[in-house]
């Protein structure tokens, strides 16, 4: 068996502080704090996409099940005839 | 064909970009046109490993020009009579199909790809995928007043740039690079290790909210170093501007 990992899962990577600052809590807000309407237009869903539909479709659906306008999907799962 | 499908939604979408060049994995059931013996599959097997040359399925979207891909690791799983059963990991536009119809030739009895099933789509895994069926539900709940369900599905934009190495900017940086400004390395505040010059990397606040994605002009260690130049530039920006205010740089 050969190692299942990606070229990025086999970097080990540390964070290394070139200027140490703190960050005003007035502006933005950090990522898990986002509302479910802030996430609608600033989020990522991690689909499984079912056989049938073509991935194009699949991103209509997830549109119109959470009334929004706009979502796209990344790389084509082609449909196998 | 079914498998891990990253949806961006609104404002991200143009976040898939990052996620179309990622790498890949699918596990695949290719089926032999004749039955071999088993050892002679898992001898080839380890010849498709690395650097392979494919020229795109008839069915394709690209030009059909023979190209280069890598083939980062690839196991049987199962074999069964004319059905082999196996994981791949590999480079963003790698056909599986054309893998199997190869690997048919190189066998000698013909081969081609009846099922395919993708499991990884850089960050994203069929470890926590979700369905429709769980995303309708979970909006019918938040309809009723409870966003808990829905938050766990829909993940903050920054999840899809988990595989690129990042670049922490102080507060006073984040504006201009809203503009579309290059980031220079007075306002670099962390940093990953293992930066090289040329990498996708993404800019983000000190909260760790996605700002933008560049190209490194710099690896890390001469990011820590210089006191002037550009570190990043910019690609494609995600944050408003306003966001965070201007800061006027302070005359000497």
């Amino acid at each position: 068996m050969i190692e299942e990992k990606l070229p990025f899962e086999k970097i080990e990577r540390q964070v290394i502080t070139k200027r140490e600052s703190e960050t005003d809590k007035r502006y933005g807000k950090r990522p898990e704090e986002r509302t479910v309407k802030e996430l609608l237009d600033y989020g990522v869903i991690n689909l499984q996409k079912p056989e049938g539909p073509t991935s194009h479709q699949v991103s209509d659906y997830v549109q119109r099940i959470l009334g929004i306008d706009k979502a796209g999907h990344s790389g084509t799962l082609e449909v196998i005839k | 064909m079914t498998g891990v499908l990253p949806v961006a939604l609104g404002k991200s979408t143009k976040i898939v970009q990052a996620l179309l060049i990622a790498g890949k994995e699918y596990v695949c059931l290719m089926h032999l046109h004749k039955e071999i013996q088993q050892s002679q599959i898992q001898k080839s097997a380890k010849e498709l490993v690395g650097d392979i040359k494919q020229i795109p399925p008839r069915k394709s979207a690209v030009k059909r020009q023979e190209r280069t891909r890598t083939v980062y690791y690839l196991n049987i799983y199962d074999i069964e009579g004319k059905d082999v059963l196996f994981k791949v990991g590999c480079q963003a536009g790698t056909y599986i199909r054309t893998i199997c119809h190869n690997w048919g030739k190189k066998l000698g009895v013909g081969a081609h790809m009846a099922q395919l099933v993708r499991t990884k789509a850089g960050p994203f895994t069929d470890k926590d995928w979700t369905t429709l069926q769980d995303l309708k539900d979970a909006y019918e709940v938040y309809k009723e007043g409870n966003e808990e369900p829905l938050k766990k599905i829909i993940l903050p934009v920054e999840k899809a740039v988990g595989h690129l190495p990042r670049i922490l900017v102080l507060d006073t940086a984040v504006d201009t690079l809203c503009h579309g400004a290059d980031l220079s390395t007075p306002g670099i505040s962390k940093i990953h290790t293992n930066i090289n010059k040329g990498d996708n990397v993404a800019v983000m606040t000190l909260k760790e909210e996605l700002i933008c994605l560049g190209i490194s002009r710099m690896a890390t260690e001469e990011m820590l170093k210089q006191e002037k130049g550009i570190a990043v530039t910019t690609e494609r920006v995600f944050m408003d501007p306003g966001t965070y205010p201007k800061f006027v740089k302070k005359k000497d």
